[in-house]
């Protein structure tokens, strides 16, 4: 069974999955594989064992430079069901966001290190990256486009590590995301519709006493 | 017919000093709001080349602190302040920007 998530989830879960199978190799195993974390991997939770990848979301910002407004009708609902000739969905245009990640390679062997390198940038190839997002029913995707807006090199080789080298690599990945109307109400707070002044409850909880009514001024 | 001469290059350095200040305090609230440590916040600033291209500006002594918030470290996930905040700064460099040079440019002409 596939799991599906809504607006970041779904992100999160795409990315993710994009990044699964990755393999080194080395004299000892030719196969080895890179695991991907959501996030710094907790030693009391899991095994840090290199090398390794992870995942932040540090930012979402409103994609306001693509943004338009109004309202699509297809005979699909997005995507979501059958077409029907004699059936027409109307949906609101959904809101347009940027995912910002930070993926961070881990690895203690060099040629390890060079190996995820060459496999990130043939996965976020500058402006060219494209990230499969399956939609909340699981009944179709998207192709996202994907940005590498940046890439730095953080290796330490003293101190902080123990003495031990540590090879890092800091991608800043952007995915292009829109936000639907049925996942913001999903997430919103919902809004007061009435207000009762001066109404008596008769809801009183067991253990409490109903306050006296307020002294009216003449 | 009497010409006023107009030096474009002025007015372009005029916007440009009149934006970092700006653009600093937003670095430093998104810093705050990030909680990041008093004193490298206060060292934070955006700064700009002769040819107007704009950086963030911290002291060299301070590179590894700001890039360990900024990257993550060994045990410490990222707390990232100066990329979102480019990101989100080009509608401010585009509104202080276009109102200073049309201001400074309508001013020189004598219209305003």
């Amino acid at each position: 069974m596939t799991t599906t998530y809504p607006f970041v989830l779904a992100e999160d879960s795409a990315l993710k999955g994009f990044l699964a199978g990755l393999t080194v190799s080395d004299d000892a195993n030719n196969n080895r594989p890179i695991k991907v974390w959501y996030g710094f991997p907790d030693v009391e939770v899991r095994d840090q064992i290199f090398p390794y990848i992870t995942l932040d979301l540090i930012d979402i910002i409103a994609g306001n430079d693509r943004q338009t407004y109004g309202y699509i009708t297809d005979t699909t609902n997005l995507g979501t069901v059958a077409a029907d000739a004699n059936f027409a969905y109307t949906n609101q245009i959904p809101v347009a966001y940027d995912l910002v990640y930070q993926v961070t390679s881990f690895a203690r062997h060099p040629r390890h290190d060079r190996a995820i390198i060459y496999q990130l940038m043939n996965k976020f190839p500058s402006k060219y990256g494209r990230l499969k997002v399956a939609n909340p029913s699981g009944s179709d995707y998207s192709m996202r486009s994907m940005f590498l807006d940046g890439f730095v090199k953080r290796d330490t080789v003293e101190g902080e590590t123990g003495n031990r080298r540590l090879l890092r690599n800091v991608c800043t990945v952007r995915v292009v995301s829109q936000m639907t109307p049925d996942a913001a109400n999903a997430v919103a707070t919902r809004l007061v519709s009435t207000v009762q002044i001066n109404s008596t409850t008769s809801y009183i909880p067991s253990g409490l006493t109903p306050v006296p009514p307020a002294v009216t001024h003449s | 017919m009497q010409t006023k001469k107009i030096d474009l290059d002025v007015i372009s350095r005029s916007a440009v000093k009149e934006l970092l200040p700006t653009l600093t305090d937003q670095l430093r609230t998104l810093a705050k709001t990030s909680q990041w440590p008093g004193r490298v916040i206060n060292n934070l600033s955006v700064e700009a080349t002769e040819d107007f291209t704009l950086y963030v500006d911290y002291p060299e002594e301070m590179s590894t602190e700001v890039e360990d918030l900024e990257y993550g470290s060994p045990g410490q996930i990222p707390n990232a302040v100066i990329r979102p905040f480019i990101l989100r700064s080009e509608p401010t460099i585009a509104k202080v920007l276009e109102e200073k040079t049309v201001t400074d440019l309508f001013t020189g002409m004598g219209i305003m």
